[in-house]
């Protein structure tokens, strides 16, 4: 058998695993969905293609080819609902896959039964040639119609959306570009032209990249690392390319020198020949890799991902200063209210003994709370310096409690704790570090204030860093208020500055360690703390 | 109970500077009652009558909002005007549809207040 045949059942086995493999991971998400349908469509053409490549018996090899050209029917469609369900459009359903599919397909099966597509298929010199009927034209015009639109939609969700979603739909524009271009033009245009054009064989490998990366996207979708998926499926499909024409090259370069030279037992120096060249892989890989990223990408991949990290960082900065700012206002506003008032009425109540001595308590009180709020501010700007020493966190931590020890009485809170007995000394800022537990406990107070609860404090020896967990059973954190919890002056309470947890993070952060909370509104609160063990 | 003749204003705020400032500025022209949040100023106003609250919008345990909320339902036609340190456009969305009257931003001047007063009742 040609080795070429051995190649031709790869792609079918892949995609249709992948296609099986994205529908069962979420059969809820309509960009699952429809991609795996995509998918499909693709695998059952590749597998179509297959079958007509290794098919020796005559009289089916007319039908089988009309199957490879029928199936590919559903590609142009179904990556246009995919595109639509992407650009989130419209929820997909089954039913409107069926419906919009249906008609279609009656229409090119009807198509495809009769000569207008393909007529016949003829051997010369042992070769598969196929014969084209009058109409061929109807489906290349089909099929760059429906890109057409799938890209245009693509481009235009390209154009309104910003951040990561716009990289998002870049590449896989990029990555499905590439793919289609390839695809379509060596098994649509250039067999069109030259009848006995042999590189359609290859056609369902250039389908591979596009989807095996987009695939890998969709998994991660969201999530995807757009750096790696793009870069790679542009390298990819470059490199499949190269070494499909390559391959192509060697083998039918090989098969006549060798079938030449030492006769007909030619496949094992065909295969030797390979071999090298499969060697010769990986710097072919990374040769192309340099090429792409100097010259294609001109370092924009890298730049352009970093630049949306950057105007996500620096829009986050934005409403943090945002947030800083409000919270500011409203805590100096308030103590300014009664010094403003207090002042304007001195002049009139000055000979009132009752007014003294309100001004002189009111007046006094607001300052103390203005000069508060700015210490604070400047505690959080600029953090004192670690005097870090060995110390022992659970000394720390029960020190801090027992501060507290009225306020778990009074509120009717339970204390669990489970130490880590193995937990070595730790080098840090103790003062520092039991301001950190301080407000961690007092937050964990506030939220169990009304019903009560537990409060469990775990810690753990783990990598070599210490864990410290503390876990309260109140009314927990809602998820748009999650991300913004170590935020400056951003508070859901009716009291404080909103400062605490912020520097909590921010002592955190100055010993090089790291906080990370998981919540649930209504569920409790769970804050870890990693500090790191040595010096 | 107000035995006077004069209108009677509620005042609901949590700080203390701002009770006394209105207090010295509206004390002489109206019969005031003060509350510290917003469910004593619900729990006052079950027993009480007033003319006009004046009602801060971050509170403890009951906030502004919230207080508002309730109060519009059970005493629709009550005229309230809030007092606030940084209004947002969000804040002020939601308290128009419990029907306030005026803002009135903190640090505030005392002829602000009298005429918002003024206009209300």
């Amino acid at each position: 058998m040609n080795l070429i045949n051995w190649i031709l059942p790869i792609p079918p086995a892949v995609i249709l695993f992948f296609a099986t493999f994205i529908f069962v991971k979420n059969r809820k998400s309509s960009i699952n969905v429809s991609y795996s349908i995509a998918l499909y469509s693709v695998g059952f053409w590749a597998l179509t293609h297959c079958l007509f490549n290794l098919n020796n018996v005559f009289y089916l090899d007319v039908q089988l080819l009309k199957c490879a050209y029928f199936v590919p029917t559903f590609i142009p469609l179904t990556f246009y609902i995919f595109v639509r369900a992407f650009c989130k459009d419209w929820p997909i359903g089954r039913i409107r896959i069926i419906l919009m599919s249906l008609p279609i397909a009656i229409f090119y099966f009807l198509y495809f039964y009769t000569d207008f597509m393909i007529k016949d298929v003829v051997y010369i010199g042992g070769e598969k040639i196929f014969v084209y009927g009058r109409l061929n034209f109807l489906f290349d015009l089909y099929f760059f119609t429906m890109f057409f639109f799938s890209f245009s939609r693509l481009f235009s969700a390209y154009r309104v959306s910003e951040g990561r979603l716009k990289l998002q739909i870049k590449y896989i524009t990029l990555g499905t570009f590439i793919s289609v271009l390839l695809a379509g033009v060596g098994n649509l245009i250039l067999p069109e032209f030259f009848n006995n054009f042999q590189f359609v064989k290859f056609g369902t490998m250039l389908s591979l990249p596009m989807f095996l990366f987009i695939t890998y996207s969709i998994f991660a979708h969201n999530l995807m690392d757009i750096r790696i998926v793009v870069r790679k499926t542009a390298i990819y499909s470059i490199l499949a390319t190269v070494i499909t024409a390559a391959y192509f090259i060697l083998i039918y370069v090989m098969e006549g020198f060798f079938r030449g030279f030492v006769g007909y037992k030619s496949i094992p120096w065909t295969l030797s020949v390979i071999v090298v060249f499969t060697l010769i892989f990986q710097p072919l890989k990374n040769m192309v890799q340099d090429f792409v990223d100097t010259y294609f990408f001109k370092g924009s991949l890298l730049h352009e991902y970093e630049k949306a990290q950057d105007e996500l960082k620096r829009s986050e900065r934005l409403k943090a200063v945002g947030t800083l700012a409000a919270g500011m206002a409203h805590e100096i506003k308030n103590p300014l209210t009664g010094i403003k008032t207090f002042t304007e009425y001195l002049g009139s109540h000055y000979t009132d003994p009752s007014f003294i001595e309100k001004f002189q308590k009111i007046v006094g009180s607001e300052v103390t709370k203005i000069n508060d709020i700015v210490q604070q501010l400047l505690d959080f700007s600029k953090p004192k310096p670690l005097k870090l020493e060995q110390s022992d966190i659970h000394i720390l931590i029960d020190n801090t409690l027992s501060f507290l020890s009225n306020d778990f009485v009074k509120y009717n809170i339970k204390l669990t704790k489970n130490y880590d007995s193995t937990l070595p000394l730790l080098h840090i800022d103790p003062n520092q570090i039991k301001q950190v537990f301080l407000n961690l406990f007092l937050n964990s107070i506030d939220a169990m204030k009304t019903t009560g609860g537990t409060l469990t404090i775990t810690t753990k020896l783990q990598d070599n860093n210490a864990y410290i967990t503390i876990q309260d059973t109140g009314t927990g954190i809602s998820k748009n208020d999650l991300e913004h919890v170590f935020d400056p002056f951003y508070s859901t309470k009716d009291h404080g500055t909103g400062l605490g947890m912020s520097i909590v993070y921010g002592i955190i952060k100055e010993h090089k360690g790291d906080i990370t909370v998981s919540s649930e509104a209504g569920k409790g609160a769970r804050f870890r703390v990693k500090l790191v063990i040595g010096k | 109970m107000n035995t006077d003749d004069r209108k009677s204003i509620l005042i609901c705020d949590d700080e203390e500077g701002v009770r006394e400032s209105l207090r010295l500025i509206l004390g002489a022209d109206y019969s005031l009652s003060f509350a510290a949040n917003g469910s004593e100023a619900l729990n006052y106003l079950k027993k009480h009558n007033a003319d006009l609250v004046i009602m801060d919008i971050k509170m403890p345990l009951k906030n502004g909002l919230e207080a508002l909320k309730e109060l519009h339902n059970q005493k629709p036609n009550l005229k309230v005007i809030m007092i606030t340190g940084y209004q947002s456009v969000e804040t002020a969305r939601e308290a128009s549809r419990y029907g306030i009257l005026d803002y009135i931003t903190k640090p505030f001047e005392s002829a602000v207040v009298k005429e918002a007063v003024k206009k209300a009742i």
